[in-house]
């Protein structure tokens, strides 16, 4: 059976149609997305937050001891000395001065 | 030290961090002394660092009376202490003993100027600014 020339033209132009499209495609790179919208996504629940507990590393000021209560504890020592202060305090802090 | 030492008592001894202890020179004698007693004297009334505060206050007064016994009275009376108690303290000389034997064990443990400050053993000589004590008692807090 012979083919017409001018089907056999149609036929070879339509193959390398197809192949340039399909390269075509296959070469262009898709821009990915940032997944930016994913922090932007983030909804305020309704649920409130656990309350942090929270950690008391200081006297709160009602704790706190006044400068009369500091002073209760601040009597004259028998050796001659002075104390302000809790006597469990991490740093102790001496001070060595003459009143003259 | 006057302007220091509240500074201290307010960031660290009130909260429990610190503790302040005074150790007296008596570096210029029998007025060193007297001072000195009549701070423990006001200790006895709970008023010791009242009566330092007031002393150094006074120190210019204090330096140049004639009368220094008359003149601590007075400034005991100032800061409303009892003065019968304390006057019976100074006469009973309670602490002079005790303040000249601190002084010779200071002495002996080198120290010869004044003021001299220990924090935990670290020895600073010489009158320093708070910004020069917060850093190292910080540091010793955060160990």
């Amino acid at each position: 059976m012979r083919i017409h020339p001018v089907l056999l033209v149609l036929v070879i132009i339509s193959l390398v149609a197809c192949t340039q499209t399909s390269d075509s495609t296959s070469a262009v790179v898709e821009p990915t997305r940032l997944p930016s919208a994913t922090v932007a996504v983030i909804q305020p629940t309704d649920t409130p937050l656990p309350a942090q507990p929270t950690q008391a590393t200081q006297p709160t000021p009602s704790m706190a001891p006044t400068l009369a209560n500091l002073d209760e504890g601040a009597g004259t020592t028998d050796e001659g000395y002075a104390m302000l202060g809790d006597a469990q305090a991490a740093v102790t802090f001496v001070d060595y001065s003459d009143f003259f | 030290m006057l302007e220091v030492e509240p500074q201290l008592i307010e960031q660290y001894v009130r909260t429990g961090q610190m503790r302040i202890i005074v150790r007296p020179l008596l570096q210029t004698g029998e007025d060193s002394l007297l001072a000195a007693h009549a701070a423990a004297c006001a200790g006895e009334q709970q008023q010791y660092f009242t009566m330092r505060s007031a002393l150094y206050a006074n120190q210019g007064a204090l330096y140049t009376a004639t009368d220094m016994t008359q003149a601590l009275q007075q400034v005991a009376q100032g800061i409303g202490l009892d003065t019968n108690s304390f006057a019976r303290c100074m006469q009973q000389e309670t602490y002079r003993l005790a303040l000249i034997s601190q002084y010779t064990l200071a002495k002996e443990d080198g120290i010869l100027a004044r003021p001299v400050f220990e924090i935990n053993g670290q020895r600073l000589i010489g009158a320093q600014p708070f910004a020069q004590f917060g850093p190292i008692i910080d540091a010793l807090l955060n160990e």
